[in-house]
């Protein structure tokens, strides 16, 4: 029961965003994906729901080759997976209740009842209770990304794909949010994957860190060997030394 | 009170529907919950005829056509026609497709054989089913009248050129023929009129005009006459030409008066008056001459020829019962006068070309 | 400059037009294809003969009112003099149902529906909430096209009904109040030449041009790009090319329907 990103190659037109990612998550880790933006990191995890087709490779997750599945199927395997997205994109024309149950209709046997008790829990776990009847757009940042965990996690799903879930959150509601994914984790025992770029972040709530780098991973490790790290491009990322980076790039040769 | 979605869909769902079907309906021009009554006519041919068209009786509306279809072995053709209830038409009745206005609506009207006996109606072939007749259509008759004017004004001019005594015979005959078919052709305006009279205002104005014109043109023809009465064979043919001037006034004078109404309504008036004044003239001066035409020698095969296919056509006409319509209708009698029509202009062509050889015959010049 | 450079460039346009083409009739074909999901998109249609259809009736109406009154202030100008003036009703009554009818309310309603339409889907685009309801194992295409063009394609024929009566009703209105006709020569003039095929008529093009308008909406929604600025030219494009798209549906039913 875990991810595997086998030598996904991704293009749009003449941009080469992925150039052999491989990765794996196993079962109930949390694993941070950590790079500069625009590396390619959302596309990685969009291969990983399937709203993206690798040009090459292939993604396996719950023993299921993802690429080649039938919608029907493929919308199966969705339902175990939880996407939170990095502006929570949360459907701003119904309420958070109704956001919510938007999933929870997907399942099978769920009485309107059932329904009504996940989406009070599941606010409850995010710590936002009696926020049923608010619409997205009276809330805040880091209210708004709660919700959008909410709903990730309202239909129970094994796997949790965050997309910068702390990113433009001030320190403590970013503490929070790591606190709710750690939480989630224990909790509930999902597999997760995390995309980041706050590395303190990443320390905090990962099992293992991956760098992703000119469309590769270049170093995947614990917290512990991140910081420790011999590579000059994940120690001038770590540290924010862009010229470490460009040093680091020329000798290992994976410039562009 | 809020409404639900769903109700104000439904809402406006039905009421639409409503509208479409009840505007709809209403557009047709049908009466509501009435049970009509059922007609059908058998016809030659309809003209444009369409379904929707109005069915009147004594001028009143009183249903639709319904349904236009080839009897079956497509010798004829049968409308039905839906009409209110209750209306009690003459024995004799018959039903008469006719244009409505200038402007390309027809009418099938209920009428009395009797109302319109210049009209050739056709045999009912069953029981339940009237006979009918159509008229032809304006532009049809105008096309044909013109052509046979043209040719007469042509012929009264070339008349002080080329004047042997057996053409002035064979002319008399035709003219008596032209008159004939003009005469015919005024009892078809008075029908048009009549039809025409819905149309309005401007129409009745032009009329008035018309009425004007046609004055003038009777003030000409006893100008005339008196000429006539003198036996100046000269001044005669002058004063037929100056009758064909006034005419051209009085055409030109119609297209004034009829500027306000479509062409076609001055076009035909103008032709028919044209037709009809210079027939007159004409004819008065050739009977005046007859008498000395007598004595005048041998006759042009080809004039003598052409005439006499415009005769048999006009006899036709005559014996027939006829009007320029049946003319018309009866595709043979059409092509006959056509051919006349022809052949005569090509005999003008040849007065034309070589007046010598007609003209030395005649000692009245 | 090598010889094949503007065989290159022809090349890459004609081969990138025929790609955009091939896109939306991809885009097309996959909304019949998610027409089987009536599950999804069934609970959805009434909301949006709600927003697309019972919403706009005010705007048609205002817009078939004037063109009415105009209507017949214009027909009586021309034929005043020359032609009888029950003619008013006639050039009322045809121009409105077969024309004016619904061709002004499609292009009124390309901008209200069809911007409406690609301004929301743009936005859902760029907030990823089309890639949420994928996410949570809803067909997008089934959530949020189907039932915008099921919406447009059943309301149009009844907002242009509305607008075509209420058109002629302001004609009839302006006649006889304005123009020195009696209601019977407007009603004579309105049925003279009326066929039952001219409401079958306005109703097909009603029914294309809302065709039309939602389904160009909702492809350029959907595959907007960018931010706020990728919404804006999504909303444009919808507005224009739908317009555009009316005008040569109108012909085409003109050609292929009137002859």
């Amino acid at each position: 029961m875990s991810i595997e990103l086998i030598d996904i190659h991704k293009a749009f037109g003449p941009k080469r965003i992925l150039r052999g990612v491989s990765l794996t998550v196993d079962e109930g880790e949390t694993v941070s994906l950590v790079g500069f933006s625009g590396a390619g990191k959302s596309v990685t995890l969009k291969h990983i729901a399937g709203l993206l087709k690798p040009d090459r490779g292939t993604v396996v997750v719950d023993g299921l080759d993802v690429p080649t599945l039938s919608r029907k199927d493929l919308y199966v395997l969705r339902l175990q997976m939880g996407y939170v997205f990095q502006f929570a994109a949360l459907f701003d024309s119904m309420t958070i209740a109704e956001n919510l149950a938007m999933g929870l209709r997907k399942l099978e046997g769920m009485s309107e009842h059932d329904i009504r008790d996940r989406i009070k829990e599941s606010l409850d776990r995010v710590e936002l209770e009696g926020f049923e009847n608010r619409y997205p757009a009276e809330l805040s940042g880091g209210q708004r990304k709660r919700a959008g965990l909410a709903r990730a996690i309202a239909y129970r799903p094994k796997y949790l794909l965050y997309d910068e879930p702390t990113s433009g959150l001030d320190p403590v509601t970013t503490t929070v949010i790591d606190r709710l994914i750690m939480r989630m984790k224990e909790d509930l025992g999902v597999t997760s994957l995390v995309i980041t770029h706050d590395m303190g972040s990443a320390y905090k709530i990962s099992d293992r860190i991956a760098m992703l780098y000119e469309g590769r991973v270049v170093e995947v490790g614990t917290p512990a060997d991140i910081q420790a790290s011999g590579s000059k491009v994940v120690r001038g990322f770590v540290e924010g030394k862009p010229e470490m980076v460009e040093e680091g790039a020329e000798e290992q040769g994976l410039s562009a | 009170m809020k409404l639900k979605n769903e109700v104000l869909v439904g809402i406006t769902v039905v009421a639409g529907l409503v509208v479409m079907a009840v505007g709809g309906f209403w557009l047709t021009g049908r009466p509501w919950g009435q049970k009509e009554a059922q007609i059908v006519a058998t016809f030659r041919a309809v003209g444009t005829l369409t379904t929707g068209n109005k069915v009147k009786y004594r001028g009143v509306t009183v249903g639709r056509v319904e349904q236009i279809e080839l009897a079956p072995h497509g010798d004829g053709v049968f409308v039905s026609m839906s009409v209110q209830p209750g209306l009690h038409f003459p024995p004799d009745a018959a039903v008469l497709i006719s244009p409505e206005s200038f402007f390309g609506d027809w009418q099938a009207e209920i009428v009395s054989q009797s109302w319109h006996t210049d009209m050739l109606f056709t045999k009912a072939q069953r029981a339940g089913v009237l006979p009918g007749a159509t008229m032809p259509d304006i532009s049809e008759l105008t096309a044909v009248a013109s052509r046979i004017a043209g040719d007469i004004e042509v012929l009264s001019d070339r008349v002080q050129v080329a004047f042997t005594e057996e053409t002035a015979v064979k002319i008399r005959r035709t003219i008596e023929n032209a008159e004939a078919i003009s005469e015919q052709l005024r009892g078809f305006m008075d029908q048009q009129t009549h039809t025409y009279s819905a149309v309005g205002g401007n129409v009745l104005a032009s009329s008035a005009n018309i009425r004007q014109a046609t004055e003038t043109a009777k003030l000409t023809a006893v100008d005339i006459r008196g000429a006539i009465n003198g036996g100046d064979v000269r001044q005669i043919l002058s004063n037929a030409r100056q009758a064909s001037e006034n005419l051209n006034r009085f055409s030109q004078q119609l297209n004034a008066a009829g500027s306000g109404i479509p062409g076609l309504v001055s076009k035909a008036d103008t032709t028919l008056g044209s037709i009809g004044q210079t027939a007159q003239g004409v004819n008065q001066m050739v009977r005046t001459l007859g008498p000395q035409l007598q004595q005048l020698g041998p006759t042009l095969e080809e004039a003598q020829r052409a005439m006499r296919t415009l005769d048999r056509a006009a006899a036709k006409i005559q014996e027939g019962n006829g009007t320029l319509g049946r003319l018309i209708a009866d595709p043979a009698l059409y092509e006959e006068t056509q051919r006349a029509v022809v052949t005569l202009r090509r005999l003008l062509a040849d007065l034309q070309e070589n007046p010598g050889k007609y003209v030395g015959k005649v000692k009245l010049f | 400059m090598h010889w094949t450079r503007p065989f290159d460039s022809i090349g890459s346009g004609v081969l990138s037009a025929f790609g955009a083409l091939g896109v939306f009739f991809g885009f097309a074909a996959e909304s019949v294809r998610s027409l089987a999901d009536v599950g999804t998109w069934g609970p959805l249609l009434v909301l949006h003969m709600r927003r697309i259809g019972v919403d706009s009736i005010p705007i048609a109406l205002f817009l078939s009112t004037f063109t009415g009154i105009v209507l017949a202030l214009q027909a009586s100008y021309t034929f005043t003099g020359a032609i009888p003036l029950y003619f008013v009703g006639t050039l009322v009554g045809k121009t409105m149902i077969l024309e004016l009818g619904p061709v002004l309310t499609g292009l009124a309603l390309s901008g209200r529906v069809g911007a409406n339409i690609a301004a929301e889907l743009g936005t859902m685009r760029v907030s990823e909430q089309i890639d949420a309801l994928e996410t949570m194992a809803y067909n997008p295409v089934a959530y949020l096209v189907v039932p915008r063009i099921l919406a447009a394609i059943l309301m149009f024929p009844i907002i242009v009904a509305f607008g075509n009566t209420l058109g002629i009703t302001a004609g009839w209105i302006t006649s006889i109040n304005v123009l020195d006709m009696s209601t019977e020569q407007f009603v004579h003039g309105l049925q003279l030449f009326y066929k039952p095929f001219d409401i079958t008529y306005s109703m097909i093009k009603a029914t294309s041009f809302g065709f039309v308008i939602a389904l160009i909406g909702c492809f350029q929604g959907f595959h907007t790009q960018g931010g706020a600025e990728g919404v804006g030219v999504a909303t444009t494009r919808a507005v224009v090319i739908s317009g555009m798209l009316i005008l040569v549906l109108d012909a085409f039913w003109a050609f292929t329907l009137l002859q």
